[in-house]
This record gives C-alpha cells, sequence and structure tokens, in this order.
C-alpha cells in the first residue's frame, strides 16, 4: 500500500513538472484538434474519427516514449516518467471511447484501447536499449537524435520483412499477434531490467545512508 | 477390297454418329436448363428459368456472369452468381425461378452434386441483349410478326410456355395471344407486370369460357383495360400496333425513384458541437485537477477519465450496425380494381464492418451503384437471398422482385376509393381537372366530391421524391400510409407522351 500511495505521490509530481506538464497540454491540443478535424459535420459521411485520433495518439505517444526512454538517467526517473506517459493515455481514453463508439471499427475494443499503451511502453524500453548501448560506445550525444528515427526505422523495417512486428499503425486497423507478442516482450524485458536496475539503485542508496 | 474398306469405314463412323446423336437426347431428356422465354433473354432484368431433372440425384445449380476486362480478353470478371439447390430422385423433377441476369460477356452454368458434374454449358455474348421481348402466342407467327418494329426482338412460343409469375416479365414489352389453350393466370400475371397484353380474336378464336368470362368483365368498358401496371386489349392483327402503342410504365425507374434523402439520411446520436464542448471541458478538468490537485487531485483524474470512457461510450454508440429501412409502392390499376403490383426498394446502412460481405434474405436487383474493377463476385444470389460485398459506411439500394398484391386504391377519373386496410394521407392528383392536394382518405371511403381548388403545392415527402413524381403519367394519383405509397394510374389517360420509346 505504501509503494503504491509513494508511486502515485512520484507519477503525480512528475506529472506537475514544467515539462511534463507543457508536453501534456501540448498532448491535449493535437488530439483535440485532431478529433475536430475528424469528426463529420454532416451525419451522412462516414464518421473515421477513432482512425485519425489513434492514429495521433500513436505518433505522439511513440515521439513522447522515445525522447524520454533516451533522456532519463535512473530507473526510477525512467519508469516515473513512462508512468506519466501511461497517465497521457489513460487521460485520453474518453476522447477513444467516444470516436470508437461513433466511428463503429471493425478492431476489437480491447485491442483498440491498449494498443496505444504497448506501443508506448514497447518503444519507451527500445528507446531505453538503444540509448544504453550508445552510452555504452560513447556515443551517448547521438542518442535522442538517433532514437527519434526508430520508429521510422520500425515502419521501413516491415515493410521490407513483409510482416507487421513493430509498426503499430498498421496494427491500428486490425489485431495483429506477432506485434503483440514482439511488443509484449520488449515491454515486459525491458519492465524487468529497469525493475532490477531500480532495486539495485535502492540498495546503493541505502548503503550510503547506512 | 479398298471399296469394301471403304463401306466398312463408312458404316462404322454412321453406327458412331448415331451413338452420339443418341447419348445427346438421352443427355438433353435428363437434365434441361430453360433461361427466358424459349432461350430468348432480357439483360438487366428478371428472367424466368426452369431445370427439368429426369431421375436425378439431388444437385446445385451455379450460373456465374462474367464481363470479362478491358485489358485483357482471357481475363474473367465474374460480376454475379446465382446458385440454388436442385430437389431430384426418381421421375421428373421441376425447378422454377425467376433471376435477375446482368448484361455479361460470358454465362457458364453447371448442375453438380459434391461427386461430379452433371451437366453445364455456356451461353454466348450476342445472347446478352436489353431490349425487351414482344412475346407471340400464335399459329401464325409471321403475320403477327409484320405489325411490330423491324428491329424489335419477337419471339414465338407455345402457350404452355408462358409463365404464371409476374416476375418473370419484367423484361417483356407485349404479348400477343391468338391460342386458345392460353393460361389466364400467365396472362393477368403478364399485365399485373407492365406487359401490353393483346387478345387476338377474341370473338373468333375458341377461347376457354372462364377466360371468355374473365375478358368480358375487364373489358366492359373499352377495348383496353389497365390491370396493375399493364394492359389487357382485345385487338385485331390489323390493329396490333395501335395496342402495341399503349403506355408503359417503367418500373425500374419508378423503383429507383423511391429513394429520396429523408430514407437515407442517418442523423447525428450527439451533435459534434456537444462532443467538442465535453471533450474540451473534460481535459481543461483533467489538467486542473493533476496541476492543482496534487495527489488527491491525481487520483480523482483518473477515476474521472475511466468514467467519462465509458459514459462516452455507451452515449454515442449507435443502436445498431446494420440500419435497413425500405419503401414500397403498390401500383394500381386505376378503376379495373382486384390486383395491383407491389415495388420495393430497400436501403441497407452498414455502419460496422463486421464482415466482408452481407447476406439478406431478400431476392431483388443488384444494388443500384454497383463498384467493379476487382476480381471478387459482386453479389451472390440464391433463390431466396442475395449476397453483398459491403464496406463500412455503405449504403446500398436495392429494388426487391416486385410483387403482386390487392389493388388499395381505385380511380377512375371521377372517384377515389381506398381500399387499403389504413387511412390514406397526402392524397395528390398529378394533372387533370382535380389537379392537387385532395381530402386524406379513411379506410373503404369513396371521395366523389373531389376539390378542384387548385392547391397544387406538394405535401413534404413528395417533394423529396422529384424524381418520381416527374415520371408519373398524367392524371394518376398518389397517396401514401406511413412510409408506403400508392399510386393508382387513370384508366382515361393514353396519352401518346407518356410512351417510353426506349421499351419499344
Amino acid at each position: 500500500m505504501t509503494i503504491l500511495t509513494t508511486g502515485i505521490s512520484h507519477i503525480s509530481r512528475r506529472l506537475r513538472q514544467a515539462d511534463m506538464a507543457q508536453l501534456m497540454l501540448l498532448f491535449f491540443a493535437i488530439i483535440i484538434l485532431s478529433l475536430t478535424i475528424a469528426w463529420p459535420e454532416n451525419p451522412q459521411l462516414a464518421n473515421n474519427s477513432w482512425i485519425v485520433l489513434a492514429q495521433s495518439k500513436l505518433a505522439l505517444l511513440i515521439f513522447l516514449a522515445t525522447l524520454y526512454g533516451s533522456l532519463s538517467r535512473t530507473a526510477f526517473d525512467k519508469l516515473v516518467a513512462l508512468a506519466a506517459l501511461c497517465c497521457f493515455h489513460i487521460f485520453s481514453l474518453p476522447l477513444d471511447a467516444a470516436t470508437y463508439a461513433a466511428s463503429f471499427p471493425d478492431v476489437n475494443l480491447l485491442w483498440a484501447f491498449s494498443l496505444a499503451l504497448i506501443a508506448l511502453i514497447a518503444y519507451f524500453m527500445l528507446s531505453y536499449f538503444c540509448s544504453s548501448l550508445l552510452h555504452r560506445v560513447n556515443l551517448g550525444f547521438f542518442a535522442i537524435p538517433l532514437v527519434l528515427l526508430l520508429p521510422i526505422m520500425a515502419v521501413f523495417a516491415d515493410i521490407r520483412l513483409g510482416i507487421n512486428l513493430f509498426n503499430p499503425f498498421s496494427s491500428i486497423s486490425f489485431a495483429s499477434l506477432p506485434y503483440l507478442g514482439i511488443n509484449l516482450a520488449i515491454g515486459v524485458i525491458g519492465l524487468v531490467i529497469l525493475f532490477r536496475q531500480l532495486a539495485k539503485e535502492n540498495q546503493i542508496g541505502v548503503n550510503k545512508t547506512g | 477390297m479398298r471399296v469394301a474398306k471403304y463401306s466398312f469405314n463408312l458404316i462404322l463412323l454412321l453406327i458412331t454418329s448415331l451413338g452420339m446423336t443418341q447419348a445427346g437426347i438421352t443427355q438433353e431428356r435428363e437434365i434441361r436448363l430453360e433461361l427466358g422465354f424459349s432461350g430468348e433473354m432480357v439483360a438487366g432484368a428478371w428472367n424466368p428459368i426452369k431445370v427439368t431433372l429426369r431421375d436425378q440425384p439431388s444437385a446445385t445449380l451455379n450460373i456465374d456472369f462474367d464481363i470479362g476486362r478491358l485489358q485483357s480478353v482471357e481475363n474473367t470478371n465474374t460480376i454475379a452468381s446465382y446458385s440454388t439447390e436442385l430437389r431430384g430422385g426418381s421421375g421428373v423433377s421441376i425447378f422454377e425461378d425467376d433471376i435477375y441476369i446482368p448484361l455479361w460477356r460470358t454465362l457458364v452454368w453447371t448442375i453438380q452434386t459434391p461427386e461430379t458434374v452433371l451437366a453445364s454449358g455456356s451461353l454466348e455474348r450476342r445472347l446478352s441483349d436489353a431490349r425487351p421481348l414482344h412475346l407471340m402466342v400464335t399459329d401464325n407467327p409471321r403475320l403477327i410478326r409484320n405489325q411490330y418494329p423491324e428491329d424489335s426482338r419477337t419471339v414465338s412460343l407455345l402457350a404452355t410456355e408462358l409463365s404464371q409469375r409476374p416476375t418473370s416479365y419484367e423484361g417483356v414489352a407485349s404479348l400477343a395471344i391468338d391460342d386458345r389453350f392460353v393460361n389466364q393466370r400467365s396472362i393477368i400475371a403478364a399485365a399485373s407486370a407492365g406487359v401490353t397484353v393483346a387478345v387476338l380474336n377474341k370473338d373468333t378464336n375458341d377461347y376457354d369460357a372462364d377466360f371468355l368470362n374473365f375478358l368480358d368483365a375487364t373489358l366492359a368498358a373499352k377495348p383496353q383495360q389497365r390491370l396493375a401496371t399493364g394492359w389487357i386489349a382485345s385487338t385485331t392483327v390489323e390493329d396490333l400496333s395501335k395496342t402495341l402503342s399503349l403506355p408503359r410504365l417503367n418500373k425500374t425507374m419508378l423503383g429507383q425513384s423511391l429513394a429520396d434523402r429523408t430514407l437515407a439520411e442517418r442523423k447525428f446520436v450527439v451533435r459534434p458541437q456537444f462532443v467538442y464542448l465535453a471533450m474540451i471541458l473534460y481535459l481543461i478538468a483533467i489538467l486542473l485537477l493533476v496541476f492543482f490537485g496534487r495527489v488527491p487531485g491525481f487520483v480523482t483524474a483518473i477515476t474521472l477519465s475511466l468514467l467519462m470512457a465509458v459514459i462516452a461510450g455507451i452515449l454515442l454508440a449507435p443502436s445498431e450496425g446494420l440500419i435497413q429501412r425500405s419503401r414500397s409502392m403498390v401500383i394500381n390499376s386505376g378503376n379495373s380494381g382486384g390486383i395491383a403490383l407491389a415495388q420495393r426498394l430497400e436501403l441497407i446502412q452498414l455502419l460496422s464492418q463486421s464482415a466482408e460481405s452481407l447476406e439478406l434474405p431478400l431476392q431483388a436487383h443488384p444494388p443500384l451503384k454497383l463498384s467493379s474493377g476487382n476480381s471478387q463476385t459482386i453479389w451472390q444470389a440464391t433463390s431466396d437471398t442475395i449476397t453483398l460485398p459491403m464496406e463500412r459506411w455503405q449504403n446500398s439500394q436495392l429494388i426487391l422482385k416486385p410483387v403482386v398484391v390487392e389493388a388499395t386504391l381505385s380511380w377512375d377519373g371521377k372517384t377515389l376509393t381506398n381500399l387499403s386496410a389504413q387511412d390514406l394521407g397526402d392524397v395528390y392528383i398529378f394533372g387533370g381537372p382535380f389537379a392537387g392536394r385532395q381530402a386524406p382518405l379513411r379506410k373503404n371511403q369513396s371521395l366523389s366530391s373531389l376539390s378542384s381548388e387548385k392547391n397544387l403545392e406538394l405535401p413534404e415527402l413528395y417533394k423529396e421524391l422529384e424524381a418520381l413524381t416527374k415520371q408519373l403519367p398524367e392524371a394518376s394519383v398518389l397517396a401514401r400510409s406511413g412510409g408506403q405509397l400508392h399510386l393508382a394510374l387513370d384508366p382515361e389517360n393514353l396519352a401518346p407522351e407518356n410512351l417510353d420509346p426506349e421499351n419499344f
């Protein structure tokens, strides 16, 4: 219980910090804009607002995930940043629900709601792995521009391979099991590594205090 | 020796050819497929089909219509297919139906069981003709043929070959009868479907007594009388061309024009402005809670977002994924009473993409707006259903197979009678001395004191149905009960301007 309340308190504080607060404002502004553009003014026209909203959300969340995956220093910072970004997704769920209901897409509801979350965690971890690797070979200064290219490389890899493994945009319209498997695996492995690192950091902190 | 050898070969050839002929006859007797009237079909219309099986197992009939591709002659492009189960067994089994035949390049049919193909065949492109047929049931077709325009499609057939289903006659313009073996039901079916039926030499020919009684009753006042959407006329060979020029209704056009803006209209579940406002207010609330509410505010924001997601999902979801709306029109034949023809247009709206194709328990024309250009089958029909490929948010309009119903509205040019079981509103006469709006008609009510005050303003629905009202013959009456329209044609109106030249 204490861990949960501490965690909530950290996430709440992180969301109030200037960078996250500004990004959250920007995130909401863009998705509201995409909603107003995509929602038809005429009821005779097809309502494809969910597809547009899902794409905008995915693009924004992946961008933020790759950015914070490489920016944050410690495992603690990374986990809190990841949780704060997940809150972006949770806060925007009513928009997903509204557009999903109105546009009647042929996608499973659970898939529609979890796709962005899975992509967010997976790309955060991919960015974290890549930036760690670049720091190890003393190319840390190159990490941010390089990891921002990750989604583009993922889309390109999928096109070259002819199978949907990394590209979340092509998974919007149908539930792809290979995509789900790969991204869940990346996410779980990344979380395990981060939590182990967090435990190690805590141990060091305890030792220092001791 | 050589002569003997040649003689032997000749005898062998004769025996072989005799055997082949025998085999051909046997097959023809065992399985027989007849399309159209005496093999003549009308493309773009319902046509009769008859399959006769003799001592055959139950099988499936498949008919594929291929329109080919412009790019290559060899490529196939099947746009439609029809399939039905044929009941077999010992003795003769006959299957009869009406199928919609589109314009085709190749028509291929097979009758097969799961194990083997019992029979198959194909029809040539030259048989794909959209011109209407003129049927002649007579012993002397050459004499009658001269009365038709030179380029008209005339078919001579036996009285027993006439279908007794009105739908079979959709592609038929006229039927000339000079044969005492004609069946009264076939005549009524043809006339009700819009065919001009010309009974030749009524007084001299030895027609069936019941048929003569029917003719006398129908044609008591005039030599020609409307029956549902067609005509029955007593005439002579010399006057046949005059009878053929009686105005014909283009029922398919009338059916198509039943679609109006209001039928296809979708309404917002919630107005978009309200959605934008609600979402903006919600996001402002979230931001305030997160920025100023600290931990309790953050927890409230999470709870609020989940709650709002559920509310938005419930509030904005359409009530159904598939919307079906229809509008029908009963076409009555002036004051002849009795029967009428009901034409129905079905509008299908698919909101969700739950299936690649949609099977509907309807017998219908293919969709009015056909998309073509892919290799997929565009529509598949059976004797009871039609399957359409439909995409998300797509609308399709289907004209259903017309059916004969009891007359609902009688009109002799002076008196209007509501024969239906419902009250009729929006009664409007298009042209003539009583043109304009009339009083509503309660069921079984007759109205002889028609208003001649020129209240020419069309009821709201008729304004939307402009395409329909423009096609109506002079002095027609249109009324409605709910979504059903009732049209009564003026029996006196023989104006040649209503003639649809394309039908001749």
